[in-house]
């Protein structure tokens, strides 16, 4: 029974990542977002017509973007088929780089690779794709095609074949690219505590010099004192000699 | 001779000033004219004719706020009207800019909230 949360969860999170899920959602929620602009755009006009004739200031420009998004689905059944190919595309090209087998962390700084297989007319097009790294907007627009081939449809070896090598290369290239932010790291790393070493041998070096001004100029004051006093005993002496030659 | 021409002179130019003088009165006039009935229409300030044929009481009595009136109707002249072109514009664009749409339709809002809601114009 505590498990059955658990399981739930876990359906809900592979029903709404799902590609399906991804690809349709979206494009209810946008025919949903323009049936209510549609509305609003109506309720303008009538605001406009029955209460306040500065409303028309707003009813023409919602009035244009309607159009312009209403424009977007015209005519409605085979735009709908078009969005959502090219939402199925964008997403299954996401995936290809996101869930693919050799993935480590999805949002890396560096360059992320995968495979991509999409059909194209009769034949099987195989793709190496490469995303530069960047903020979780514009995934599609960075993601690029580095090497394809297209097979037909009967060339299943070949394609399996050409396949399983991109995975591989895909693997090797993300790995390359790891190890090269590693490699930058440790260098960075170690340019930071060199200069980090240099500061604090800076440091000590200011502080011994400042001891030995300071002995120095303790030395200095030592001397001057020892010849002062010196002096003083001489000129005691002089005068004891003195005194001791005018009583005799 | 010369006398004639200075005359003549003096003439023309005191003619040219009252006709700059008319010119400038009936623009000023259509001006308000122009103002006075789309406020009207706005429901912030009487017609121009209203203004000419009926005294302060009787403005007052059917008009409040009549000078904030014209105020809210040059600033939709001057303002709202641009503004609305832009967002129109904006929004007809293939991909709208959505932060520059956002900003001209707050400002238009603010604006169309403050003619509709404020306690201006017809009592």
């Amino acid at each position: 029974m505590r498990s059955l949360p658990r399981r739930t969860v876990a359906v809900g999170r592979r029903v709404i990542g799902s590609a399906g899920a991804r690809t349709y959602v979206p494009l209810v929620v946008e025919l949903v977002g323009l049936a209510v602009a549609a509305v609003a755009l109506v309720a303008l006009i009538a605001l406009t017509l029955v209460s306040q004739a500065a409303i028309a200031l707003l009813a023409v420009p919602t009035g244009a973007g309607v159009w312009n998004w209403a424009r977007r689905w015209s005519p409605p059944r085979s735009q709908w088929r078009v969005h959502a190919d090219a939402r199925r595309r964008c997403i299954d090209l996401l995936d290809a780089i996101d869930r693919a087998p050799h993935r480590h962390a999805r949002r890396a700084r560096h360059d992320l690779y995968g495979v991509f297989v999409e059909r194209v007319g009769p034949s099987v097009s195989v793709a190496l794709v490469r995303r530069r790294p960047g903020p979780r907007r514009g995934r599609v627009e960075r993601t690029s095609v580095a090497e394809e081939r297209c097979f037909a449809g009967d060339e299943v070896e070949a394609a399996a074949g050409w396949l399983a090598q991109l995975e591989e290369r895909a693997a090797a290239a993300e790995q390359h690219e790891r190890d090269r932010l590693a490699a930058e790291r440790d260098a960075a790393e170690r340019a930071r505590l060199r200069a980090r070493r240099a500061a604090e041998d800076a440091r000590l070096r200011t502080i011994e010099a400042t001891h030995e001004a300071e002995l120095a100029r303790r030395e200095a004051a030592l001397r001057q004192e020892d010849e002062r006093a010196r002096e003083r005993e001489a000129q005691l002496e002089a005068e004891a000699l003195a005194r001791a030659l005018r009583r005799s | 001779m010369a006398g004639d021409l200075d005359r003549h002179s003096d003439s023309y130019g005191c003619l040219a000033l009252f006709a700059g003088v008319l010119v400038l009165g009936l623009v000023i006039l259509a001006v308000v004219w122009f103002v006075s009935t789309v406020g009207h229409v706005l429901e912030l300030t009487p017609t121009y004719p209203e203004i000419d044929k009926h005294g302060h009481a009787w403005i007052d009595a059917r008009y409040e706020n009549v000078t904030w009136g014209y105020v809210l109707t040059v600033l939709t002249l001057l303002g709202g009207v641009p503004l609305s072109i832009a967002l129109t514009a904006e929004l007809g664009r293939p991909r709208p800019r959505a932060r520059r749409a956002v900003v001209l339709a707050t400002a238009l809002v603010v604006l169309v909230a403050a003619i509709a809601l404020a306690p201006v114009g017809a009592r």
